[in-house]
């Protein structure tokens, strides 16, 4: 279960990975010079930067997994 | 040929930054205290936030990323908004990795990556696969980057210093500043490299919004240049675009220099802060040299796709042809690629020599002291770069080839690192089958080139290293306990040992 727990920011980052293709747009609106698609590109990136500043602070300790570090 | 407005401005920049290297070269050489292989090359792990977040973000963005990056946008354009996305994914692995793999480098004093996977798995083939896997990736990336330095060196010198003696002349300093003060000397080059990047950058892009308009000015003839630019991409090409972003996410931290950084954190904190702090550079970095590349389109929309790896240098002498006060933001932008390819070359080429000299030369002759241990990783930097030199003179393939080529094979390896970034108990022998497997699929789908099939490192649509990662990833995964548990339920009586 621990371990299941421990994917879950790796499991977040690749939804941010899969949702910065513009796979479901239609409209091909140019805003200050960028295509519609790509100012969407752009958003899901900058929450995936935001989410990965929350994260490293949220994330850290129970990644470091300081007290288990025996190796097999 | 570069514009004569350039070449004295540059010319002066020019020696200011040489000089400079060693000077603070030099610098780091006064505060190493000990010759020990810890202290040349990890800095005896004592690096503040401003040393450390400069010298990831100037390591990170190689030449590749300030000339492939704007030479991509100009020919394929708008979808090369996903090498922002790649860059901020490479970050996230970083940051995966980061957390045990310096807890761990605290209690053992990990020097190389070699050291987290030998601790992890305690398997000798493990560690001498990754250690071949990794030195490959490190002389291909330097490579690459030594011959975007040929190039680089022989258009600013206006042809004085040809391809050759541009690189031989630039892999001097860069190896004697090195061998001066080893990771210590790197980092402080690199907060001058990285400030450097930073500033010619916005710069470059502010110039151009002020000569020439903004993106939106622009974008009507962009539209007629070419309409296909703006189009949604295809789901062809979106397919494509995620397998970008993996092969990122999954290579790009594997770079040793990236974890070596790691290890020379000098607290948690610091380490947590230069991650937040890089995970918002892409936005200042990367998304500016594609603006610059779809500016090129604009100014010079009919170049061949050999004359495009040139565009920035294009971009810039019509940009000061029309803005005389742009000449010095101008050389403020070159000077930032050199930085960003010396720093990369340099960090690199420190990877590699401490890899070979405390995971292969260590092991090989016993019972060596610290002292002769850091003459012979400085030895192995000149020999190194010597060899490295030639191939980059002599090797024909291009600069952005080169690198995918690298990720592809370098992610193989990324099994290996996850895991044990996650703590998860994972026998050596089924790690290496993975790695086997992974390595000859993503061959295999590269190499049909030369078998007489067409084409290369992409196969519908997904890069051959993410083939290979996810055949890696089938063999290592739980699939195999299901498989077998399956196998077992249905055949009770049969003893056939599939893998567990």
């Amino acid at each position: 279960m621990k371990e299941a727990k421990k994917l879950l920011p790796h499991i977040i980052t690749l939804l941010f990975i899969f949702l910065s293709a513009p796979y479901f747009f239609k409209c091909e609106k140019i805003i200050y010079g960028f295509p519609m698609w790509g100012i969407y590109s752009l958003i899901i990136s900058l929450l995936l930067s935001i989410y990965l500043s929350f994260a490293v602070i949220i994330f850290w300790d129970f990644l470091s997994d300081e007290k288990d570090d025996k190796s097999i | 040929m570069l514009n004569q407005k350039l070449f004295f401005p540059l010319l002066i920049f020019f020696i200011f930054y040489l000089t400079s290297l060693i000077l603070l070269a030099c610098l780091s050489k006064q505060k190493s205290k000990e010759k020990t292989l810890s202290d040349f090359y990890l800095g005896n792990r004592n690096f503040g936030f401003i040393v450390l977040f400069l010298t990831f973000y100037a390591t990170q963005y190689s030449g590749n990323s300030m000339i492939g990056f704007t030479a991509k946008a100009y020919r394929s354009g708008f979808w090369v908004i996903c090498t922002v996305t790649c860059m901020i994914a490479s970050v996230a692995g970083i940051f995966l990795l980061a957390p045990r793999a310096y807890s761990l480098s605290r209690k053992y004093n990990f020097i190389t990556p070699i050291d987290f996977l030998n601790h992890q798995y305690k398997s000798k083939l493990l560690s001498f696969s990754a250690l071949i896997i990794l030195l490959y990736g490190l002389a291909t990336y330097m490579v690459s980057n030594l011959k975007a330095l040929g190039h680089l060196m022989e258009f600013i010198s206006q042809g004085y210093l040809s391809f050759e003696s541009g690189i031989i002349f630039m892999a001097l300093i860069l190896v004697l500043y090195e061998s001066i003060g080893g990771l210590r000397s790197v980092a402080y080059t690199d907060v001058l490299q990285g400030i450097m990047i930073l500033i010619g950058c916005i710069g470059i892009c502010v110039s151009l919004y002020l000569t020439f308009g903004s993106l939106s000015d622009i974008a009507p003839r962009l539209q007629e240049i070419n309409p296909n630019h703006y189009k949604i991409p295809s789901l062809d090409k979106q397919s494509l675009w995620i397998s970008t972003i993996l092969l990122c996410f999954f290579g790009i931290p594997l770079n040793p220099h990236s974890i070596q950084r790691i290890y020379a954190s000098k607290s948690k904190q610091v380490l947590k802060k230069s991650i937040i702090a890089m995970s918002f550079m892409p936005f200042f970095t990367t998304l500016l040299v594609i603006i610059l590349g779809l500016y090129g389109l604009y100014l010079s929309p009919d170049l061949s796709k050999a004359e495009s790896e040139k565009i920035t240098l294009i971009v810039i002498e019509k940009l000061i042809n029309k803005n005389l006060l742009a000449t010095y933001i101008s050389v403020v932008f070159i000077g930032s690629v050199l930085a960003a390819i010396m720093s990369t070359i340099d960090s690199a080429l420190l990877s590699f020599s401490s890899m070979l000299t405390h995971d292969a030369y260590r092991h090989v002759t016993k019972n060596q002291t610290q002292k002769h241990l850091t003459y012979v990783g400085k030895l192995l930097s000149w020999i190194t770069i010597s060899i490295l030199v030639l191939f980059a003179i002599y090797s024909p393939a291009s600069i952005w080839r080169l690198v995918i080529i690298k990720l592809e094979i370098m992610c193989q390896l990324s099994p290996a690192f996850f895991l044990a970034a996650l703590n998860i108990k994972v026998p050596s022998k089924k790690i290496v089958k993975g790695l086997i497997v992974g390595i000859l699929i993503t061959l295999a789908i590269i190499f049909r080139k030369f078998s007489g099939f067409e084409i290369p490192t992409i196969y519908s649509n997904v890069h051959a290293g993410i083939w290979g990662l996810f055949c890696n990833c089938i063999v290592l995964l739980p699939f195999t306990k299901i498989v077998s548990s399956i196998y077992s339920k249905a055949f009770p009586s049969s003893n056939l040992d599939l893998p567990r």
